[in-house]
């Protein structure tokens, strides 16, 4: 995406996506570059990867999940393309 | 670039999740800090503004002075690393993710 691209009436000083550790799907789509290219604020939300990244995350295997938990249903968006080198 | 979804939380990606997780953990204990506030000071670190969702106010003065947190060159790298090699990505699947995928 270029600045050609985006709408010239608006003025965006934010988005807001995910982005956590294991969620690093805007880095590869485009997203999070154009953010810093045009000096956008990037703001994330889910940055603890829902509930995970903490002292006592007590699940071993992914049945450990209670039934009505959502994260047995969240789904994962993945690009199928060769991961290029940073 | 095709783009899937698969279970985010679920079969292989619950032990690659699981993997990163262990990396931030051993992190955090050497920066001697919490595994959130170490996770919230990698987002930061990329320059990305965080919203940790808390309900209790004791969480969020955790999750706050993560701000004091510096993350070296060398930990970045290392935690890149780590997100990089469990990455449910392209040709990092194995080939029974692949399949159950449907590739």
């Amino acid at each position: 995406m270029t600045e050609a691209n985006l709408p010239v009436v608006a003025n965006i000083d934010a988005i807001q996506a995910e982005f956590s550790p294991f969620e690093t799907l805007h880095e590869d789509d485009g997203l999070i570059p154009t953010a810093r290219e045009l000096n956008i604020a990037f703001v994330a939300y889910g940055p603890l990867g829902h509930g995970w990244l903490v002292n006592d995350f007590p699940y071993q295997t992914p049945d450990d999940f209670n039934s009505d938990d959502y994260r047995r249903q969240s789904m994962y968006t993945a690009s199928l393309r060769p991961r290029t080198n940073r | 670039m095709t783009q899937v979804t698969v279970p985010k939380f679920q079969g292989v990606n619950f032990y690659a999740n699981k993997k990163i997780a262990e990396n931030f953990k051993a992190l955090a204990q050497r920066k001697g800090c919490s595994v959130t506030q170490v996770a919230l000071a990698w987002v930061a670190a990329e320059g990305i503004i965080a919203i940790p969702g808390t309900t209790r106010p004791e969480r969020l003065d955790e999750n706050f002075s993560s701000r004091d947190i510096e993350l070296s060159k060398e930990d970045k790298q290392e935690m890149r690393a780590a997100i990089e090699a469990s990455k449910p990505q392209g040709d990092r699947y194995s080939k029974e993710a692949s399949k159950a995928i449907g590739n």
